[in-house]
């Protein structure tokens, strides 16, 4: 230091950094302020230095900030700045280095009155330790992005979450600040304001899940509409208040946002309106409400929430939990309002309905099915939401809402079911290129002669595509030809739906392009297309093509007008192709210069002539329509061809890909032991490569080879599955189910059941997934070994069962008329005349056929708990290591072991054995009566996962199989009583008996996974039997249920209420009870 | 026509001689066979889905196959009626089988008539007497007691025991018994034994070709072409869905219902609710299906 002035004196006790920052600064500051103003300066440096142990360091900061400060605020604030500053050195030097090192940057966003409560409010974050210090020292670096933005009171909201924070964790804390002052610079200040609230409110119950929101938030928050995040934040502050459970603010969080996403950014406003409506009731619906809207909106207009959310509310009046199922969608109740409001068809809700209904009309037996199910195989459909078949079965959009009430959308899908099926009716896809016509003469065998095209076919409509140089365009038009002779067809034969299909013909006219834009070609033919769905619209044209218009129309009117086969629209294909083709593709640039004017289609015209006209044809020969084709398709071309695109309520119309399929099934079934492969994978990937450029379009991109394999196989697989078998409703739920093996025996039996639940007051719709497996088959011995070793007691319950049996002749007398007198009666009837009184009439009497008419389902519990052992005593297992816990290596041991020990010590006897016991007694005596039976066992884990083990079904007949099935009844998993009783009761309903019923043994409550609120409510499971058991009763099954649980009384009161029910207390009674009480109940 | 009850109660039971040829439109071979049938005095089966017009057929061949006028008079009955050049129809006795018919119902039974008892012929033995046509129609419903009384009068001997008075009646020439059967709904325990089955001839019925139907349709309701066309059609597809949602197809008589509403004047869509789509289940998805199919072909 070269000289000193006094007033730099006091600098030299200081360590040397801050005499290098003075040293550094001191020009550029000289420059800036008078003499004594610089005094001043270097003074409030050297008292700051001196404030405390460490304020030197702040004393470096000071220097080092003051040019930019100086620059920032007028000299006479200089104080105050350096007091606040002292302040804090006084309490931690390095706050005070934090907070001169922040100025700079801070300054020119405060006030001079804001300044300190700036300080204050970052210094409030140190507690006095190291930690809380950083953190402080962190929120002033953090001042220089997050001042700019936010204001001084925000800025204290930042620093109370960062205390509540600060309170669990400090590093949570500081990544907050990390994560905050990256993230409320994007905000706008109502935004920033509910982010950090909702911090707040999270952070005070789980600090975790604050620092979740807040990292997650600029994602959540894009998803929504700008000018509504305010209103989805706010929902979830009170969410978040009201809800201890903070997991569910979450859910609130990314599925609510999620469901926002997937919609129209334009109906956000709408349905946080109508949430916040919810809000005023329920905190838990309104999230639930703002979850499900995507789903819902699939179905609802947004002018219908108002009422789905009055609906909703009035639920909500009931009972809380009935509203939040309800927003939820999962309550009966939720399913009917949302058919009842929603003006849009479902395809499962009516598939049943169109599938008999197309049915009728073909009288095969064809599926309805969703388009998707189709565009899944992989074989060459690809539109998600176009009506389409396949050959065999109908495919529909699963939802259609073109109409403003669902009376017309229902007509518009049925139009569109009968399109498809009229396809199979008048018998689209058995076109042979041989076969004649009924309104054109043949020619398209003399042309393919001519054309002399090389042609690999494995089709006939291959084939005949095959003879046109521009394959799509025949096929447009073949496309066009063939769906008007089908809707002639359609309006001649069904004159009721006739009108319908007219609107919606014309309805399509309406979103067709306009024939202007197209390449010439192309618009010619639209302008056919349109003229063959409306008649009455005239069609624009250019002045010079208006005859091969008409000449055109002249052919498709043909084949509309009257009774054909699909071989005449291929020869009315030929023609206007020929027609088409001597058109010039212009460009619409072209055209636009010609008139375009109204063409006049005459009614009666005859197109062959004409034809002839306008091409100069010598003849109506195939040779010359043949050689005029060639020369025609030999021209250059003005332009490359633009497919049509296709008509909305028409779908896919793929006559070659369905022939390929027909032909490869009728290969098969032809010849079951020939190889899987009739064609060989050259001859399809030929035809696909015919396709593949137009009609397969984006499915095989770039044709590699694994996609084409992948088709191939497909299609193969397709044809090699004899019929697709569908097990009743259509289920959009089954995408996988066509995946997996190639040699698919038996499809696993699904079905799906409600769940009661009696919180919501109403049905969960479709909870329950319930699969039946048929029992593998085991020992047959030891179904005789039981009877060997019941001997006694299978005797006395078959005599008793037998003596049953005279009981089904009744003679009954006392009748007017009947087979024989009954004497007694007559010598009354004498004596009574002869003693002069009226004699009775009823002298006959004859035998009555009481036909006994039963079905009984039994139901047994086959969960782990049936494993316990039949006395309590248990003897402790001395090599429990052995099986590690997996039921069936414990089974096999436990078997062996049995085995070894047989003779040496009683049996270890477990509650499933006593079942099997009864259940072999129980068939003995059923057999002897004859009724029809069911034997069933049930477990399973979840709702996703209900297992019925068929031992013997209802309509099966008693066979050593089922003798065998027996023995492999083995303890499984939990007992979801409920989705079992539905369906063995699905199962009894369908049975044709006088007397049904139901028969439940069970061993304990019903529990399961997920089976109830949490693991351990009971009573939601109790419910829920109950009600599958009313159910029964409703459905005029009786239904009993017995249980071996001593416990058994407690609960069985509430769940069997007005059903028959007992407790076996002595579970060895079992097998001599169970046929008694059968007994009691049938006869 | 004229008809008597032999007794009241469940028992259903005609007999007539037509007056006036019944309109039958024979779809194939029936008529020839059925004639050579008679006389070669061999049973005859006949299968068939309900309102196919196997009775309808029965009656045509009965008036068909009817005898001059004088061996009627000698039953002493329908003789002032006759017309049509005099030509009568063979009497008819139709019995509609049902669960409770027993072979005392169709033999005959004693009655008390004052301090007596009276015999009363059954309408199978006034048939076997007279020597009428007996159809006993839905065979398989009445009680397995009925076949002891078939047997014997379906193989060579021709004859009715009696039992109760202990008489043996040897048949009339002029006796067939024709049988009906419908092998769609009835259960298998209801299946007819093969020892009865071989005694007869079987002719299958089905329901008529939609050209043949929609002429019957328009004979016997009086409606158009077109109409009766259109009523053909939904017969048709209607009955695609037999098997699978219906126990059984819509019958001819049904839609000759339907297409009489129609001639009175009701809407053709309500009239084949009512006729149609109510008359053959209450499965309400099969109903609306059906419906469905109604509004299809009707407007």
């Amino acid at each position: 230091m070269a000289e000193l002035h006094s007033w730099e004196q006091a600098l030299l006790d200081f360590s040397l950094p801050v005499q290098d920052e003075y040293q550094k600064v001191a020009p550029a500051v000289r420059a800036r302020l008078t003499q004594e103003e610089y005094e001043a300066w270097v003074q409030e440096g050297s008292r700051l230095g001196q404030k405390a142990f460490r304020a030197w360091q702040a004393a470096v900061e000071y220097f080092r900030a003051s040019p930019a400060v100086l620059e920032a605020i007028p000299f006479r604030r200089l104080h105050g700045w350096v007091e606040v500053g002292e302040a804090l050195a006084i309490s931690s030097a390095e706050l005070a280095s934090a907070y001169f090192r922040a100025s700079p940057a801070a300054l020119p966003h405060l006030s001079q009155g804001d300044l300190l409560a700036w300080a204050e409010t970052c210094a409030r974050l140190y507690q006095g330790e190291w930690q809380s210090g950083a953190l402080a020292v962190k929120l002033f670096d953090a001042s220089a992005q997050l001042l700019p933005a936010l204001s001084i009171s925000e800025l204290d909201q930042v620093a109370h979450v960062l205390e509540i924070e600060e309170g669990n964790s400090h590093s949570l804390a500081q990544q907050c600040l990390d994560i905050l002052r990256a993230l409320l610079p994007r905000f706008e200040a109502p935004q920033r304001e509910h982010i950090l609230s909702l911090a707040a409110v999270l952070a005070r119950r789980s600090p975790e899940r604050a620092k979740e929101w807040l990292g997650s938030a600029r994602g959540i928050l894009a998803r929504v509409e700008h000018t509504e995040q305010v209103r989805f934040l706010h929902i979830v502050e009170k969410l978040a208040w009201l809800e201890r459970d903070q997991t569910s603010v979450m859910d609130y969080l990314y599925q609510g946002s999620a469901a926002l996403d997937r919609l129209d950014h334009t109906v956000h406003a709408k349905i946080l309106f109508n949430a916040e409506e919810v809000l005023n009731y329920s905190a838990a619906a309104a999230k639930e409400f703002v979850i499900a809207s995507a789903t819902l909106l699939e179905r609802l207009h947004p002018n219908e929430l108002e009422e789905w959310v009055e609906e909703g509310r009035l639920a909500l009046r009931e009972r809380e939990d009935t509203g939040i199922a309800f927003f939820k969608l999962e309550s009966g109740r939720a399913q009917e309002a949302l058919r009842r409001l929603s003006r849009g068809v479902e395809l499962s809700q009516v598939g049943e309905v169109l599938r008999l209904y197309c049915k009728a009309l073909t009288g095969t037996d064809i599926q309805v099915q969703p388009t998707e199910n189709l565009t899944h195989r992989g074989i060459g459909w690809t539109a998600e939401n176009r009506p389409t078949t396949e050959g065999s079965n109908v495919f529909l959009p699963p939802f259609v809402q073109v109409y403003d009430s669902k009376q017309e959308n229902f007509g518009a899908l049925k139009v569109y079911a009968t399109h498809q099926t009229a396809h199979l009716e008048f018998a689209s896809f058995t076109f042979g290129f041989l076969r004649e016509g009924i309104l054109f003469p043949r020619l398209r065998g003399a042309v393919e002669e001519t054309v002399k095209r090389h042609s690999t076919s494995i089709t006939d409509i291959e084939r005949f595509l095959d003879i046109f140089a521009v394959r799509r365009l025949a096929s447009d038009i073949f496309t066009v030809a063939e769906d008007a002779r089908i809707d002639g067809d359609i309006a001649r034969e069904y004159g009721g739906i006739r009108s319908t299909l007219r609107r919606v013909q014309r309805d399509t006219t309406h979103t067709r392009p306009f024939a202007a834009s197209l390449p010439l070609r192309t618009a010619v033919l639209e302008a056919l297309l349109q003229w063959s769905l409306d008649p009455d619209q005239p069609q624009e044209l250019p002045q010079r093509y208006h005859r091969h218009f008409r000449v055109a129309c002249g052919f498709l009117a043909k084949l509309q007008r009257q009774k054909c086969l699909v071989e005449d629209s291929a020869e009315a294909v030929l023609r206007i192709y020929i027609v088409l083709r001597s058109i010039p593709n212009l460009s619409p640039e072209q055209t636009q210069t010609l008139p375009w004017t109204p063409v006049e289609v005459p009614p009666d015209l005859n197109p062959e002539e004409e034809m002839a006209d306008l091409l100069t044809l010598q003849s109506s020969s195939g040779q010359a329509l043949g050689s005029m084709l060639k020369k025609l398709d030999e021209e250059e071309d003005y332009n490359p061809y633009v497919p049509l695109s296709g008509v909305e309520y028409r779908g896919d119309f793929k006559p070659e890909l369905v022939q390929t399929l027909m032909k490869i099934k009728e290969q098969n079934q032809a010849d079951p032991n020939a190889p899987i492969i009739p064609l060989t994978p050259e001859e399809i990937k030929n035809l696909m490569d015919k396709l593949g450029e137009t009609e397969i379009g984006e499915f095989l991109v770039g044709e590699t080879d694994s996609t084409s394999g992948m088709f191939v196989t497909n299609l193969l697989r397709e044809a090699g599955q004899k019929a697709v078998q569908h097990a009743g409703e259509v289920r959009p739920t089954e995408k996988g189910e066509l995946e997996g093996d190639e040699m698919q025996t038996a499809a696993p039996l699904e079905y799906l059941y409600n769940e009661w639940d009696f919180r919501a007051n109403d049905y969960r719709h479709n909870w329950c997934l319930v699969r039946e497996k048929v029992l593998e088959e085991g020992n047959p011995a030891f179904y005789d070994e039981i009877l060997k070793k019941h001997a006694k007691l299978a005797r006395e319950v078959r005599r008793q069962f037998e003596l049953l049996k005279p009981e089904m002749f009744k003679k009954i007398k006392n009748l007017t008329h009947g087979e024989e007198f009954d004497l007694d009666q007559v010598v009354q009837a004498v004596i009574d005349r002869k003693a002069k009184i009226t004699p009775s009439e009823k002298i006959y009497w004859r035998r009555n056929k009481e036909e006994r008419s039963v079905a009984v389902a039994f139901l047994l519990d086959v969960s782990a708990s049936t494993d316990e052992d039949v006395k309590k005593e248990r003897e402790p297992l001395d090599d429990l290591t052995d099986w590690d816990e997996d039921p069936r290596r414990y089974l096999l041991f436990f078997r062996e072991r049995m085995q070894e020990k047989e003779k040496v010590r009683k049996n270890r006897r477990r509650i499933i054995d006593v079942e099997k016991e009864s259940t072999v007694l129980l068939i003995q005596a059923l057999e002897t009566v004859g009724d029809a039976y069911g034997v069933y066992g049930f477990s399973g884990y979840g709702r996703d996962n209900v297992e019925v083990y068929v031992v013997k079904d209802l309509k099966e007949s008693f066979s050593p199989t089922v003798k065998s099935r027996i023995e492999k009844m083995e303890p499984v998993r939990g007992t979801r009583m409920g989705a079992a009783i539905r369906h063995a009761i699905s199962k009894l309903d369908a049975y044709d008996a006088k007397v049904k019923v139901l028969f439940l043994l069970s061993d304990g409550r019903p529990q399961d996974h997920n089976y109830g609120r949490d693991r351990t409510e009971k009573e939601y499971a109790i419910h829920d039997t109950k009600e599958a058991l009313l159910e029964a009763k409703r459905k005029h099954i009786v239904p009993f249920a017995l249980t071996v649980d001593r416990e058994g009384h407690d609960y069985l009161k509430a769940m069997c209420d007005g059903i028959g029910y007992e407790v076996v207390e002595d579970i060895e009674s079992l097998p001599a009870r169970l046929p008694s009480l059968y007994r009691q109940l049938t006869f | 026509m004229e008809g008597e009850v032999t007794s009241s109660g469940p028992l259903v039971m005609e007999e007539y001689i037509a007056q006036s040829e019944p309109f039958y439109l024979p779809i194939g071979e029936e008529v020839p066979v059925f004639e050579a049938a008679y006389r070669e005095k061999i049973p005859v089966l006949l299968k068939g889905p309900t309102g196919c017009g196997k009775t309808r057929f029965v009656e045509y061949m009965a008036w068909r196959l009817g005898k001059p006028l004088a061996v009627v008079q000698e039953k002493g009955r329908a003789a002032a009626q006759s017309q049509e050049n005099g030509h009568v129809g063979r009497p008819l006795i139709t019995v509609a089988c049902h669960e409770d018919l027993t072979a005392s119902d169709l033999v005959g039974r004693y009655l008390l008539e004052g301090d007596s008892t009276r015999w009363i012929d059954g309408p199978l033995t006034k048939a076997v007497r007279s020597g009428a046509i007996c159809y006993l129609d839905e065979i398989v419903e009445a009680r397995k007691d009925t076949t002891v009384l078939i047997h014997p009068l379906t193989d060579h001997r021709r004859i009715l025991p009696i039992e109760k008075r202990g008489q043996i009646l040897e048949a009339d020439p002029g006796f067939l018994l024709v049988i009906s059967y419908n092998p769609g709904y009835q259960s298998a325990l209801k299946d007819l034994k093969h020892s009865t089955r071989q005694r007869f001839i079987s002719m299958e019925f089905t329901y008529p070709p939609r050209e043949a139907e929609s002429l019957i349709i328009a004979h016997e309701s009086g409606v158009g072409p077109e109409t009766a066309n259109d009523l053909a059609k939904l017969g048709e597809k209607v009955r695609n869905l037999t098997e699978h949602g219906l126990q059984e197809g819509v019958s001819t008589r049904l839609l000759i219902y339907a297409g009489k509403l129609i001639q009175e004047g009701i809407p053709s869509r309500r009239a084949c609710q009512v006729a149609v789509v109510w008359a053959l289940t209450d499965d309400a998805d099969v109903q609306r299906s059906i419906e469905e199919v109604v509004s299809t072909i009707f407007e």
